[in-house]
């Protein structure tokens, strides 16, 4: 009989387990209970079937997906006892979702997780400059997705720097090696003194199954990506993927070559863009000089027209004066004739011609009663054609009513 | 005469032209003071007819200086 001390014992069972398991690759798939994350960076759960219960023990930075109580899972790693406490458990070295249900809803519980966070928030989102220079481009060298946007960035645009950051975009190592290409990239563009050194960081990926897809659907490449100083594009997959990479960027783009579209403009676009600014500006700076010109025009003009002006008006004038004083000359003719007409219709001479006589005292004054005169007097007959002589020799009735 | 010319203001002169065709419009007929002022507005037409020439001549050396 051998006896062992307990640490012996444990180290020869821990080493037995080792050397049997370690040979073969296997996973242990069972439902997870009473799942912790202690000191923010242990993970410990409980991983059950309908008999059995397993501990499972692991670090935060090697679990890939969300867990959560109920999940089916399936576990890679070695068990052993752990000596201070006699606990049996696996080390679990990864965890991968059991079945697409399973991945589905895990990704739920992440997104709304990041969504809590702020990680999707539409208002913190940046715009990208209408024309970057540099670029720090996250993709697989090896991958269509490259060449797509390389083709159709040199098809648009000319004259870009691209800082390529060769990474893995599927299978476990993949979210480091990406998380390691942004913060690389960030810290290059931090070092170079220039905040903006790389005006873009790029992010992109050809199409693929979900699985494939999840290095960008990673807590730690989203993370990553929302604390990225550089602004972010992200195109993953085709039209219909949208990973959480994608919605924690602050562009995304649908596909590489969509990515390439939304990075730079098209020199054709904005060659014709160009042009029609050059024509309405060449357009403004005529119309604008014509009217200068038209003003100074009138300014030069404006003597003579005012002078013009007040030469016909002194023309009226002169008219009006002259017109008025022939006028008024006339009138005053018209008076004085009228007055002559008068004068002669009451002009005694005429009642003369008519064969009457006018008679008059001595003293010239004409007599107009008979009783003023008496006998003898010398009076003075006028006639038409001259006067004569005479004497008053009576005085009757007859001789009163005939003058009368 | 050339005192004159100075001493008409270009304004008041037409306003006094003015109220002479008014003075004759509105039947007056005092002839001496017609006369007068039919005298009166001759000599002003005509100062102002001079002015205005002169005025012109003036403008036309001053654009013929500044046109290029």
């Amino acid at each position: 009989m051998r006896v062992l001390q307990v640490s012996e014992f444990i180290e020869i069972v821990n080493g037995i387990l080792r050397e049997t398991l370690s040979g073969e690759v296997f996973a242990v798939e069972g439902e997870i209970s009473g799942y912790r994350v202690n000191q923010g960076q242990w993970v410990t759960f409980d991983l059950k079937d309908e008999k059995s219960l397993l501990n499972i023990f692991m670090p935060l930075w090697s679990l890939n997906v969300p867990l959560e109580d109920g999940m089916r899972v399936k576990v890679f790693g070695l068990p052993r006892i752990y000596p201070k406490y006699g606990k049996f458990s696996i080390t679990a070295e990864r965890v991968e979702l059991s079945g697409e249900g399973a991945l589905k809803k895990a990704l739920a519980a992440l997104r709304l997780k990041l969504e809590k966070e702020g990680m999707f928030d539409q208002a913190r989102k940046r715009s990208l400059p209408r024309f970057p220079r540099r670029i720090a481009l996250i993709a697989s060298r090896e991958s269509a997705a490259f060449g797509d946007f390389i083709k159709i960035l040199g098809e648009r645009w000319g004259g870009l720097e691209i800082d390529s950051y060769h990474v893995l975009v599927q299978g476990q190592r993949a979210p480091q090696d990406i998380v390691k290409a942004i913060e690389e990239a960030n810290s290059h563009s931090s070092k170079q003194g220039e905040s903006s050194y790389y005006d873009v960081l790029v992010m992109t990926r050809g199409g693929g199954s979900l699985e494939e897809l999840m290095a960008f659907n990673d807590e730690r490449v989203v993370r990553a990506i929302f604390g990225s100083k550089i602004p972010t594009l992200v195109a993953i997959g085709h039209e219909r993927d949208l990973t959480f990479a994608e919605e924690a960027a602050d562009v995304r783009g649908s596909t590489p070559t969509d990515c390439a579209r939304r990075l730079v403009p098209d020199k054709r676009d904005v060659l014709y863009e160009l042009a029609m600014a050059l024509e309405k500006i060449e357009g403004s700076m005529a119309t604008s000089l014509e009217e200068k010109q038209a003003i100074l025009e009138r300014a030069f003009a404006a003597p003579g027209v005012w002078l013009m002006g007040r030469t016909v008006e002194l023309d009226g004038m002169s008219m009006r004066v002259v017109t008025a004083v022939d006028s008024w000359l006339l009138q005053l003719h018209q008076n004085l004739s009228d007055k002559l007409r008068l004068l002669q219709s009451l002009d005694p001479r005429a009642v003369l011609r008519r064969g009457y006589a006018m008679v008059k005292d001595m003293a010239g004054k004409a007599v107009t009663s008979a009783k003023t005169l008496h006998f003898g007097d010398a009076v003075t007959l006028v006639l038409q054609d001259g006067e004569v002589g005479a004497t008053i020799d009576g005085r009757g009735d007859k001789f009163q009513t005939k003058l009368l | 005469m050339k005192k004159d010319t100075k001493e008409i203001d270009m304004g008041k002169g037409f306003e006094e032209l003015e109220n002479i065709a008014t003075w004759f419009e509105s039947g007056e007929t005092d002839l001496d003071q017609g006369l007068q002022k039919f005298e009166r507005a001759l000599e002003i037409a005509s100062t102002l007819k001079k002015k205005l020439s002169v005025a012109e001549n003036k403008i036309k050396e001053i654009k013929k200086k500044y046109e290029s």
